[in-house]
C-alpha cells in the first residue's frame, strides 16, 4: 500500500498554482471561439472569459494567503488550524481501481456486459474478502440482475455477449 | 366554482375506477424502482413507459405516468439517504442531510421523512393547483430569459451557504462547474472546450455530472476502505458502519416540528415547477438553501438534520404538480418528464392549452385529484418499503463498494447508451475524487453546474 503524504500548505500552493495556470490556459484558448454571429453581440468567449477570470482571482488570493500564512509562521506565528496537516493519497490502490474500472470499460464495450460485470464483481469482491465462493455467487447473482432490470426491463442497449436480447420466453 | 363542482363527481368517478387505482398504485412502484436507479431519473422512466399508455384509456394513461413520475422523485433519495447516491438528480441536496443521518446509524428516520415529506408536498402543490391553476400558469408564462437568468444568479447564491473552512476553495469549486457548465454549443453561436470531439457538442449531460461529483467520490472511498483482514491502516475518512440508534424513529411530534418546513419547500417547489425550465433539481436546491436561511442552527446543515432532508423532499415532489401547471393550461413543457406528459395527453386526442381547462371537463380535475391519491399510495409504499431498504446500510463496505461503482457504470452507460458518458464519468468522478481529497468540495461544483446550464 503506497501512500502519498502531502504537506497540506505545500499542497494548497501547488492546488492553486495549477487551477491558474489553467484559468490562463483556458482563456488564451477562448480567443479562438467563434466570433458573434451578430455585431455588438457577445461571442462564445464570453462567458468562459468573466469565469476565467474570477478562477484566477480566487487563485491569486489562495496563493498570497497561503504565502504570507508561510511566512509569518516562518517569523514565528503560530500557525493556523490545519494549516500544516498531511494530505494522504493512497495512490497505489485508487490506482488499481481506475485500472480495473478502465479495464471493466473496455471489456464492457469491446466482449459484452456478461463478462464485464462478471469479471468485475468477481475480482474486486475476491480481492476484498478472499472468499471465492461468494464473489461467484455476487458476481453472478450481480450479472443476472443487470441483464434482467437493465437490458430486460428497461431496454437499455448494452453491448451483449452471449445472452438474448429478445428472449423467446418474453 | 361552479364548474369545479360540476366536474368533481365525474372527476371522483375516475379516480374510484379500480383500474385507474391499480394504474397509480402499479405507477408509484414502478416510478419508485427507477427512481432508485442511478442514470434513470423521471424523464428516463416516462420515456421508457410511454409505449405502455398506448392501451390504457387518457385518464389511466396520464395517472399512471403522473405517478411514475412522483415515485421517481421520491426513489431517487433512498440511494441518495443509503449509499450517498442520488438515484434522480433532484436527489442531490438529500444527501447533505440523509446520508450523515443514514451514517448516524438513523437510516429509518432519514427514509421516512423524505417520504412523508415528499408526500406532504405533493398534497400541498396538487391542493393549490386546483384552487390557483390559471393563475400560476398566467405568472409562469411572464417568465422570460431575463427572470430565468435572475432565478439562476438567486440559485448561485447557494454556494454563499457552503463556504466552509476554506472560502477561496469553495469559490475555486464554484468557478470549476460554472466553467463545466460552459462545455459545448453556445447560444451565442459556436462551440467551447469540445476537443472537436462530437460527443462532447451537447455538453456534460447533468445526470453523468451528477453521479461524478457525488457518487464516484463516495464509491471510490467504499473501495478504498480497506478491509480489516488485510491488517492495512483504514483510510481517515472510513466509512462506518453503526448499529441503528434509539432515535431512529420518526413520529408525530417530529412530523409537526417539520410543518413549516415542508410548507416553505412544498411552496417553492410548486413556484418553481410553474416556471418553464428549472425542474426539480433547481427547486430542491433553492429550498435546501432557503431553509438554512431561515434556521436558527444553520451550521448544524450538513450533519444530518431532519430540515437538511425535509425542505429540499417536500419541494422536488411539490415540482410535480407545480410543473403541470404551464403544461396544461399553455401546453409549455418545463422538463423533459412533462414533455413526455404531454405526449401521453397529445396521443390521445387531448390538446393542452387554455381550452383544455374550460372544455376537458372532468380529466383535469382527476389529474389532481389522482396526484393526490398517488401521494397516498406513496406514502403507503414508501413507509413499507423502509424495511426493505434499510438493511442496504449496512452491507459491508468491503461488498458494497464493486456494486455500487458496477451500477454508477452501468447507470451512466443507460442514460443514453454512450460509452462515451462511462468515460465522462471516469475521469469526471476521479478529478473530483481528487477535489475532495485536496479540500475542495464538490458540493459547490454541481450546484453551480446545475444553476449555470439555466444562466
Amino acid at each position: 500500500m503506497t501512500d502519498i503524504i502531502f504537506r497540506k500548505a505545500k499542497a494548497d500552493r501547488v492546488l492553486f498554482s495549477f487551477f491558474l495556470l489553467l484559468a490562463i490556459a483556458a482563456f488564451a484558448w477562448t480567443f479562438t471561439f467563434p466570433p458573434p454571429a451578430l455585431r455588438g453581440y457577445p461571442g462564445a468567449g464570453l462567458f468562459p472569459q468573466l469565469i476565467l477570470i474570477g478562477l484566477a482571482l480566487f487563485c491569486i488570493a489562495g496563493l498570497v494567503r497561503n504565502i504570507r500564512t508561510t511566512r509569518a509562521i516562518a517569523n514565528s506565528a503560530a500557525a493556523p488550524k490545519d494549516f500544516d496537516a498531511d494530505i494522504r493519497l493512497a495512490a497505489s490502490p485508487l490506482a488499481t481501481i481506475l485500472v480495473g474500472l478502465t479495464l471493466f470499460i473496455a471489456v464492457l464495450q469491446f466482449a459484452g456486459m456478461e463478462p464485464a460485470v462478471f469479471l468485475y464483481l468477481g475480482i474486486t469482491l475476491y480481492m476484498r474478502t478472499r472468499r471465492a465462493l461468494l464473489a461467484l455467487i455476487s458476481a453472478v447473482l450481480g450479472t443476472t440482475a443487470v441483464y434482467f432490470i437493465f437490458v430486460q426491463a428497461l431496454g437499455v442497449h448494452l453491448p451483449l455477449l452471449f445472452l438474448p436480447r429478445y428472449p423467446g420466453w418474453w | 366554482m361552479e364548474g369545479f363542482f360540476d366536474n368533481a363527481i365525474p372527476a371522483l368517478g375516475l379516480i374510484a375506477d379500480p383500474v385507474n387505482l391499480a394504474l397509480i398504485v402499479t405507477g408509484v412502484v414502478l416510478g419508485v424502482v427507477f427512481g432508485v436507479l442511478p442514470g434513470f431519473g423521471g424523464a428516463q422512466a416516462l420515456a421508457l413507459l410511454f409505449p405502455f399508455t398506448f392501451a390504457m384509456e387518457p385518464a389511466g394513461a396520464i395517472m399512471f405516468m403522473v405517478s411514475v413520475y412522483s415515485g421517481a422523485e421520491y426513489g431517487g433519495s433512498i440511494p441518495a439517504i443509503l449509499i450517498r447516491t442520488p438515484g434522480t438528480t433532484a436527489a442531490i441536496m438529500t444527501v447533505l442531510d440523509g446520508a450523515p443521518m443514514a451514517k448516524q446509524g438513523r437510516p429509518r428516520r432519514a427514509l421516512m421523512i423524505s417520504v412523508v415529506s415528499g408526500v406532504c408536498g405533493g398534497l400541498i402543490s396538487s391542493l393549490i393547483f386546483i384552487v390557483a391553476a390559471t393563475g400560476l400558469a398566467w405568472v409562469g408564462l411572464q417568465f422570460g430569459p431575463p427572470e430565468l437568468f435572475a432565478v439562476g444568479v438567486f440559485g448561485l447564491a447557494i454556494i454563499g451557504s457552503f463556504v466552509g473552512k476554506d472560502p477561496t476553495k469553495t469559490f475555486i469549486g464554484a468557478a470549476i462547474g460554472l466553467l463545466l457548465a460552459t462545455i459545448g454549443s453556445s447560444q451565442f453561436s459556436g462551440m467551447r472546450f469540445v476537443f472537436d470531439q462530437p460527443w462532447l457538442f451537447d455538453g456534460i449531460p447533468l445526470i453523468v455530472m451528477i453521479i461524478a461529483m457525488l457518487a464516484a467520490p463516495e464509491a471510490f472511498k467504499l473501495m478504498l476502505n480497506r478491509p480489516a483482514s488485510a491488517g492495512a491502516a483504514a483510510e481517515e475518512d472510513e466509512v462506518v458502519q453503526l448499529a441503528a440508534r434509539p432515535d431512529d424513529r420518526f413520529g408525530f411530534a417530529d412530523f409537526r416540528k417539520l410543518i413549516p418546513t415542508i410548507l416553505r419547500g412544498s411552496l417553492l417547489g410548486t413556484a418553481v415547477g410553474a416556471l418553464p425550465g428549472p425542474g426539480p433539481t433547481v427547486a430542491a436546491v433553492i429550498a435546501y438553501n432557503e431553509e438554512k436561511r431561515w434556521s436558527k442552527t444553520p451550521e448544524k446543515f450538513g450533519t444530518g438534520i431532519d430540515e437538511g432532508i425535509s425542505a429540499p423532499e417536500a419541494s422536488n415532489n411539490a415540482v410535480v404538480a407545480g410543473a403541470m401547471v404551464p403544461a396544461l393550461a399553455l401546453g409549455i413543457p418545463g422538463s423533459g418528464a412533462i414533455a413526455v406528459l404531454l405526449g401521453v395527453l397529445i396521443s390521445k386526442g387531448i390538446v393542452p392549452g387554455p381550452s383544455l381547462f374550460s372544455e376537458g371537463g372532468p380529466l383535469v380535475l382527476a389529474i389532481f385529484l389522482g396526484l393526490i391519491v398517488c401521494n397516498i399510495v406513496l406514502l403507503a409504499v414508501g413507509t413499507l418499503g423502509v424495511r426493505a431498504f434499510v438493511p442496504l446500510a449496512n452491507l459491508p463496505a468491503s461488498i458494497l463498494g464493486p456494486f455500487v461503482l458496477a451500477l454508477l457504470v452501468i447507470g451512466t452507460y443507460a442514460f443514453d447508451n454512450s460509452i462515451a458518458h462511462v468515460l465522462m464519468f471516469l475521469v469526471l468522478g476521479t478529478f473530483a475524487y481528487l477535489l475532495e481529497r485536496f479540500g475542495i468540495s464538490t458540493l459547490p461544483v454541481i450546484l453551480v453546474f446545475v444553476m449555470g446550464l439555466i444562466i
